[in-house]
């Protein structure tokens, strides 16, 4: 369920969402970021660099049948694209306020799932560009990183509003895996539920191709 | 009636001689700027993107405000005043527009502006100015940001004027903010 103050949240940093956003804008060829923040009991707090977009889905509650905030996409995928789910009746209306009101293609969303948190991290363009979907294909971890830094530097406005949860901390950077979202844990996550098994740390900036079993079966690749 | 790229067009036009550029191609090669596309911005006949038209503000040392809707101090400093040539009458004063709208400049397309919700926009984040000692130019690309995510949605006047608010709130405490130092820098992505 949405925050009760979720609207006006989506206009209390807006410079500051701003500001940490527009930094990577050029370098990562990507025009808009939301952060859709989903805590363990369900509740909903978001962040966007265009407030007006994530306003106009929450005030006509269109955020319960928007496609990229569906369980069944952010409990099943690390990845999708926008055009990939399936909104609930009003797919017309929730398609026209992206494409008519803020003019946003390209979307795509990155999940997160932290002590139980899902950090949904949606990003798109303004302008078609046939190499968007390959560029971001080729640099899901960049855009993991970026969504991961966005979230440390909006965690302590986030941690207001979610009592009586601590918001998740990132520390370590987790490439890619596809799939169902792998479960993160901070050290703190782990001692209060002692028996989780923590995850290894990996590499944090390589994604590996695992050819060893192609060359155990002796074919090119 | 003269639109508002004309009229935007002949003041570019007007600042472009006053700083001593002969010609537009002598003023579009000096900046980099192909010469059909700056050509065409003088006359009028190709929309400015809000970039290109900050790029030209710095270029010619112009105020950006002046340059889109005219008034009488065009320029952002005094010594650069005095250089000042005479402008056409189609080129100085107000624009004449319908009630309560008038057209502005947009990256693609000509779209129609709220002038009652965009002056609000523009006295609450001008009116941090001597609290922040924040440039101009942030300014105008943080009131341009403000304006386009309060338009765009169908709230009513006060939960607009709300949004307004709380927006520049953010801005009076994230610019503070914004002196400390950053963890992350984009040259490790």
């Amino acid at each position: 369920m949405l925050h009760q103050e979720a609207l006006d949240i989506l206009y209390r940093y807006n410079y500051e969402i701003k500001r940490i956003c527009k930094r990577f804008y050029l370098k990562s060829n990507f025009e808009h970021l939301s952060l859709y923040l989903i805590q363990p009991d369900g509740g909903m707090v978001f962040f966007s660099d265009m407030p007006s977009h994530t306003h106009e889905l929450c005030k006509h509650q269109y955020h319960q049948l928007e496609g990229i905030l569906s369980e069944k996409y952010y409990k099943q995928f690390e990845f999708y694209w926008w055009r990939d789910v399936i909104h609930r009746p009003d797919d017309i209306k929730i398609e026209s306020i992206r494409s008519d009101v803020v003019q946003l293609q390209h979307g795509f969303v990155l999940v997160r799932k932290w002590n139980d948190f899902h950090l949904l991290y949606s990003f798109a363009k303004t302008k078609y560009d046939i190499h968007f979907e390959l560029n971001v294909s080729n640099r899901l971890n960049t855009f993991l990183k970026i969504g991961d830094h966005v979230y440390e530097e909006l965690r302590p406005f986030y941690a207001n509003y979610i009592e009586p949860y601590q918001p998740p901390k990132i520390e370590t950077f987790y490439p890619f895996k596809g799939g169902r979202p792998p479960a993160y844990y901070t050290k703190e996550y782990f001692i209060t539920h002692s028996g989780l098994l923590v995850p290894e740390e990996t590499e944090n900036n390589i994604i590996h191709f695992d050819f060893s079993a192609r060359q155990r079966q002796g074919t090119d690749s | 009636m003269t639109d508002f790229k004309t009229l935007l067009g002949s003041r570019l036009k007007a600042v472009r001689k006053a700083a001593n550029f002969k010609s537009a191609k002598e003023f579009a090669e000096k900046h980099n700027i192909p010469a059909t596309t700056y050509g065409q911005h003088e006359a009028g006949k190709r929309a400015i993107g809000v970039e290109t038209l900050l790029h030209y503000c710095d270029a010619l040392r112009v105020d950006p405000i002046w340059l889109l809707f005219g008034g009488k101090k065009p320029y952002i400093t005094e010594a650069t005043q005095s250089s000042l040539l005479t402008v056409t009458e189609d080129a100085a004063g107000q624009l004449p527009t319908p009630p309560g709208q008038f057209q502005m400049l947009d990256t693609d397309a000509v779209a129609t502006v709220d002038v009652k919700l965009y002056n609000k926009v523009i006295v609450a984040v001008f009116n941090t100015k001597e609290i922040l000692e924040i440039s101009p130019m942030e300014l105008i690309d943080f009131s341009m940001h403000v304006y386009n995510n309060v338009v765009a949605t169908s709230a009513d006047e006060a939960a607009k004027d709300n949004m307004i608010k709380l927006s520049v709130s953010s801005l009076i405490r994230g610019y503070s903010k914004k002196r400390q130092k950053y963890h992350m820098k984009i040259s490790e992505l």
